[in-house]
């Protein structure tokens, strides 16, 4: 099991749209809930919280020490609310996690290798980014991995179906989905002048009803 | 250039651009977006001139992506037309960009290349912009 990075948190009084206040102050709002516990309201100091997840992330598992609480709860990362320009962390979920119950959540992929058919100036394009799994939270592991030397050949790509999970985690998007495949760049047509006004359609009728 | 290949109603309102962007605020498809700082619409040209300085910057080595798409129709009058006779026709097509916006997106070139790139095409519309990536996290933010 990868160990729980320590995360303090304050329990906060302060909910609706007070909490505004709270933002101006440094603190960034959250809230821990999960199974058999009552959610409970907290506040990260912001500065700590953005170290926090620009350092590990958001995909592993962290201990979220409570003041006032001598035991520190094991939780994931549940929602992050962003601000939509400044990308500072607005809002927290955190569900707290039970050693026996299993839980699902989204880890990120990372490539490892290299391919020989992109050094020689393929694209590599990466269509998914994380996966969705299924595990208990003490097989969870903070990101999956992924050859990709095995990419030796133009149009080849690697399926969610041939990846093999860490021990213990169960991968739950179809087997289907592309996650990583090496294509052609695109050529780019130079065109001339395009032509500048050309009619659009305009929808006149509905299509009628075709009767059974 | 872009334009719907079929519409509704010929002509529109023009509306307003009141508030910020609360769809396609992140990066979704890439690894670099250029999102916009102010509201604006953008036009076709500015689109297609956008596209092109990305493309060109790239020189065929990464993917790109145009999340905006210019489906409200401007009307204008000819010049030296006396007013009234009704709406002017459909002189071009828009599209409407409130703060937040994520309007182009990078994938497979180096950080230096992203960057440069949509700094280009930045520079070919009427707004002022950032580039963001998949993974930014800022701190001051109420």
């Amino acid at each position: 099991m990868e160990e729980a990075i320590a995360l303090q948190a304050i329990p906060r009084t302060v909910i609706g749209k007070q909490v505004n206040a709270l933002r101006r102050q440094g603190f960034v709002p959250g809230i821990i809930y999960g199974h058999n516990i009552d959610p409970i309201p907290v506040q990260f100091n912001a500065h700590d919280l953005a170290r926090y997840v620009t350092k590990f992330g958001t995909s592993s598992t962290v201990q979220v020490t409570l003041e006032g609480v001598s035991e520190p709860y094991l939780a994931i990362f549940r929602d992050i609310q962003y601000h939509r320009l400044r990308r500072a962390i607005r809002h927290l979920d955190l569900q707290a996690l039970s050693l026996t119950e299993k839980v699902r959540m989204p880890l990120p992929i990372t490539l490892v290798g290299e391919s020989s058919v992109v050094a020689l100036g393929a694209l590599l394009l990466q269509q998914l980014n994380e996966l969705e799994v299924e595990a208990l939270p003490g097989a969870l592991v903070p990101t999956i991995e992924i050859d990709i030397s095995v990419l030796t050949e133009m149009g080849q790509s690697i399926l969610v179906g041939d990846v093999v999970p860490p021990e213990g985690i169960e991968i739950l998007n179809a087997p289907g989905d592309i996650i990583v495949q090496v294509t052609h760049v695109e050529e780019e047509k130079e065109a001339g002048t395009a032509p500048e006004s050309v009619e659009v359609e305009v929808i006149t009728k509905r299509p009628e009803k075709q009767e059974d | 250039m872009l334009m719907p290949k079929r519409v509704k109603y010929r002509k529109q309102q023009r509306g307003r651009m009141k508030g910020k962007e609360s769809r396609g605020i992140t990066v979704s498809f890439g690894d670099y977006g250029l999102q916009a700082l102010e509201p604006s619409w953008i036009t076709a040209r500015q689109i297609e001139a956008a596209r092109r300085a990305i493309v060109r910057h790239m020189r065929r080595r990464g993917k790109y992506w145009i999340r905006i798409f210019p489906d409200k129709p401007i009307t204008a009058k000819p010049a030296e037309t006396r007013m009234g006779k009704g709406k002017g026709s459909v002189d071009q097509w828009v599209a409407v960009v409130r703060p937040g916006r994520v309007m182009f997106e990078i994938s497979g070139v180096s950080d230096e290349v992203a960057h440069e790139a949509l700094r280009l095409a930045s520079h070919k519309l009427p707004i002022r912009t950032q580039v963001v990536t998949r993974l930014d996290v800022g701190e001051v933010g109420e």
